[in-house]
């Protein structure tokens, strides 16, 4: 048993933090509450550390492994950078990359060079509005919210027929009214949130047979566990920032730091981020290592990540007081981070359906 | 990172299962120690350490086999994985036997460690006291220097397993009260030696695991002192430290592992409503998570003590959440009986989440509450102020976290 990064781990980690502050995803945060037209970054810092292609294979710059690019996912989740390297680099890379096809690699390539924004789309949850593909090819249904949907030009679904589910690509940038892009005015505009509605938009299949359905779910187990490492990061430094805090502030001539309902509530937040910690690891290690484990595991982390960032940017407010409740403090941007990252790929509670159904053997829908 | 077992660590493994296998019926015959069952659990014990599955990491000399934590943490899931008891000798192995590796004389070692190991000698630790408890450095019994030794006056409380004990490491004062840690030193005490009186309290549980120890006029040898007068503390904290480790990181789960919540959980959803069965299910699962975290926070303790670290404060996250679970899953495990969970267990104690339940208080407050936990954790690891001293006496001030809290 070797529990721990690598020494090369830890090395490209401080690598990418130092990129992600440079362009900290703060004031993109920030930024983009003031001005809805602010355009989504969808191509740096990710792109010069080289971490979109990692998951891809070999002959594409690929051949890393999910625990690297966990370790850069802890990094962006810190600084609260937008959501590329869950959609892109966890998801629709490991999603192509598994499905193979001529017509998949030619959008991952396409997405590898900037040429196109692909990100996934998950169905809504009501049924009534669920992704279908009719016999002539076109799409018809309603999406859940996508990551990085405000800038994508295409997005992958998996869409229901009358002989089983087939994997499309749809262009969503045309103009054809088959196509609606709904983009309200984001909690947390870091994530790139938009759903979309389909009435009869054209499609490409991209695979289809009885392969889709595990490849999907690999991918969407992915981009649970870097979702849930971009949590640990975000809740790693709100932790830091309230402890910060706790050792400068004074009230009645000390610290606060020094006061025990302060001093432990920032040390319940570090045991859930230390918590979080082992469990993303896990994750991340079974998804290379062991991947009949990879749902079971992911599910986990990402329930547990819906926690603990809660109460770490709930901390870090509570800690800063009237200050910690101001718009120009950075401390509600974790918070609205928190609030929306417990919703995105399923809610906390259907990951724990998860679990419990892959405990005791149930048939649960999530 | 790599979190399964080495084909060296596998192959111990299967060792280890095989082992526990041939020679379950002695060790599965009681769930835990009490005053009638000593014996065999002695006997359990021996069986095996002939195995070699107590002190694996202890070096060779003093009769461990100079192996890895990793060892020990693999020998600890196969005895969970058997619902095996704890060894009767877990403070001697876990607590006092590395106290004596680390402060001990050479013959305080040749005397004492290998019947440790071979559970022939049971050791607990005399360390609380009335006034006492999270303020360890309080500490009131007093050890005076005769011609040929010491004589030790005063009482201890809550001493675990005091009562099946053959020997105890006692703090005791040999300093004045306001040199608060700085006046302590660590003894062997012979639990039959004369003055020793030992009166086992009951536990909400309803056992008498612990006891109060009444220390009247004890004499002792010279050669009881462990480690040197005046460095008491530095013997109790090697214990403290050691403790938090054996409580919170080292892969026990006190019966809240999640084996048999799932079992449990299974049996009584065909009962439940459909409303109850998800919020059974959600607390289920949020139960299991929190479990595996406790377990996966702890192999990377392990982890990183295999390759050259020491226990440190990190014990005190597993202890802090090891205990907040132990009481959410009794909880939950109790809430699962329906009716039969409101009425005391058989008399056979054969009631597994009320034990639970009913322990759980206990192991959050064992070897420092919650409170004194989160104070370790704050000022060590995350480097926040101390907690201001009462500056009643000058004395005080200068003595910067003479608290349990492991100054
Ligand atoms: C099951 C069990 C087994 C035990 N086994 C042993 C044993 O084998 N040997 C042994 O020597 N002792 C043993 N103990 C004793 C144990 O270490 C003490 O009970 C524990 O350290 C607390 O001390 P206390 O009981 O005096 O409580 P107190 O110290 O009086 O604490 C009372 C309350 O005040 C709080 N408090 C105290 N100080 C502070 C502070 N600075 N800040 C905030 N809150 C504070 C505590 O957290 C607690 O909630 C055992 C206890 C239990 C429950």
């Amino acid at each position: 048993m070797k529990f721990s990064l690598s020494d090369d781990q830890i090395e490209f980690g401080k690598v990418a933090g130092q990129a992600f502050a440079k362009r900290s995803g703060l004031e993109y945060a920030r930024g983009a509450l003031d001005d809805s037209d602010l355009p989504f970054p969808t191509g740096e810092p990710w792109a010069s550390l080289g971490v979109m292609e990692l998951l891809a294979d070999e002959s594409r710059g690929g051949g890393g492994t999910v625990l690297d690019l966990v370790v850069v996912a802890e990094q962006s989740g810190k600084h609260l950078t937008p959501a590329r390297l869950v959609s892109f680099a966890g998801r629709a890379v490991t999603l192509l990359e598994a499905l193979g096809s001529p017509e998949a690699v030619t959008l991952l390539e396409a997405g590898l060079n900037g040429g196109r924004t692909v990100a996934v789309a998950d169905s809504t949850r009501d049924s009534a509005d669920r992704l279908r593909l009719d016999p002539s090819g076109a799409v018809h249904g309603r999406t859940a919210p996508v990551l990085d949907g405000v800038a994508a030009t295409d997005l992958i679904v998996l869409a229901e027929t009358d002989t089983g589910p087939v994997v499309v690509a749809v262009e969503v940038t045309s103009s054809s009214p088959a196509v609606r892009r709904v983009d309200p005015k984001p909690l947390d505009a870091t994530r790139g949130l938009a759903v979309f509605e389909f009435r009869g938009a054209a499609a490409h299949v991209l695979s289809a047979g009885a392969s889709v359905v595990p490849a999907w779910d690999r991918a969407k187990n992915v981009a649970l566990v870097l979702l849930a490492a971009e949590d640990l990061g975000a809740a790693t430094q709100a932790n830091e920032l309230a402890r910060a805090y706790a050792l400068t502030r004074q009230s009645f001539n000390r610290q606060i730091g020094s006061f025990q309902a302060v001093k432990h509530a920032l040390v319940e937040a570090y045991v859930g981020e230390e918590q979080l910690r082992s469990l993303v690891w896990l994750a991340a290690w079974s998804a290379d290592a062991q991947p009949e484990s990879l749902r079971l595991y992911a599910a986990s982390a990402a329930a547990y990540a819906a926690d603990v960032l809660n109460r770490s940017a709930q901390t870090l407010i509570h800690t800063h007081g009237g200050v910690g409740f101001t718009w120009e403090h950075d401390a509600h941007l974790y918070w609205r981070r928190a609030q929306v990252d417990k919703e995105l790929l399923g809610s906390a509670g259907s990951h724990r359906r998860t679990v419990a159904s892959l405990n005791l053997d149930l048939e649960l829908t999530p | 990172m790599d979190i399964s077992d080495s084909p060296e660590e596998s192959t111990f493994r299967v060792t280890v299962r095989q082992f526990i296998e041939d020679n379950l019926h002695s060790l599965v015959s009681s769930r835990g120690a009490s005053a009638d069952n000593v014996d065999t659990l002695k006997h359990a014990q021996s069986v095996l350490y002939s195995g070699g599955l107590v002190g694996v990491t202890w070096p060779k000399e003093y009769g461990g086999a100079g192996g890895t934590v990793v060892q020990q943490l693999i020998i600890n899931e196969e005895l969970d994985r058997a619902q095996a008891p704890r060894l009767i000798g877990w403070m001697g192995v876990g607590l006092c036997g590395p106290a004596i590796i680390t402060h001990g004389t050479g013959e305080q070692k040749s005397r004492y460690l290998t019947n440790i190991l071979t559970g022939e000698e049971i050791w607990c630790q005399l360390f609380s006291e009335p006034g006492a408890g999270s303020d360890l450095a309080a500490v009131a019994t007093k050890a005076v220097p005769t011609e040929d030794g010491w004589v030790l006056r005063g009482q201890k409380v809550w001493n675990t397993g005091a009562h099946w004990s053959d020997y105890g490491v006692a703090l005791a004062r040999t300093g004045s009260p306001e040199d608060r840690h700085r006046g302590l030193t660590a003894f062997v005490v012979d639990m039959s030696a004369p003055g020793v009186t030992v009166r086992p309290l009951r536990e909400m549980t309803g056992h008498a695991a612990f006891n109060e120890v009444f220390l009247e006029d004890v004499e002792l040898p010279a050669n009881a002192v462990l480690g040197e007068v005046g460095q008491g503390w530095a013997v109790a904290l090697t214990m403290l430290m050691n403790e938090r480790f054996v409580v919170g990181g080292d892969g026990s789960t006190y019966g809240a592992g999640p084996g048999a919540l799932t079992s449990e959980v299974r049996k009584a959803l065909p009962q439940l409503s459909e409303s109850s069965r998800e919020l059974v299910l959600q607390e289920y699962a949020a139960c299991w998570i929190e479990a595996l975290a406790c377990r996966m926070t702890g192999n990377r303790l392990i982890s990183r003590v295999s390759q050259g670290g020491e226990p440190g404060p990190e014990g005190s996250v597993g202890k802090l959440a090891l205990g907040a679970l132990l009481k959410r899953v009794g909880s939950l495990g109790l809430s699962l009986q329906g009716e039969t969970a409101v009425f005391a267990a058989a008399p056979d104690g054969t009631n597994h989440w009320q034990n639970v339940a009913m322990f759980a208080p206990g192991l959050s407050l064992a070897g420092g509450t919650p409170e004194v936990m989160k104070n370790i954790l704050g000022e060590r690891i995350l480097g926040l102020p101390p907690e201001p001293r009462v500056t009643a006496s000058p004395a005080l001030t200068t003595s910067p976290t003479a608290s349990r809290d492991g100054a």
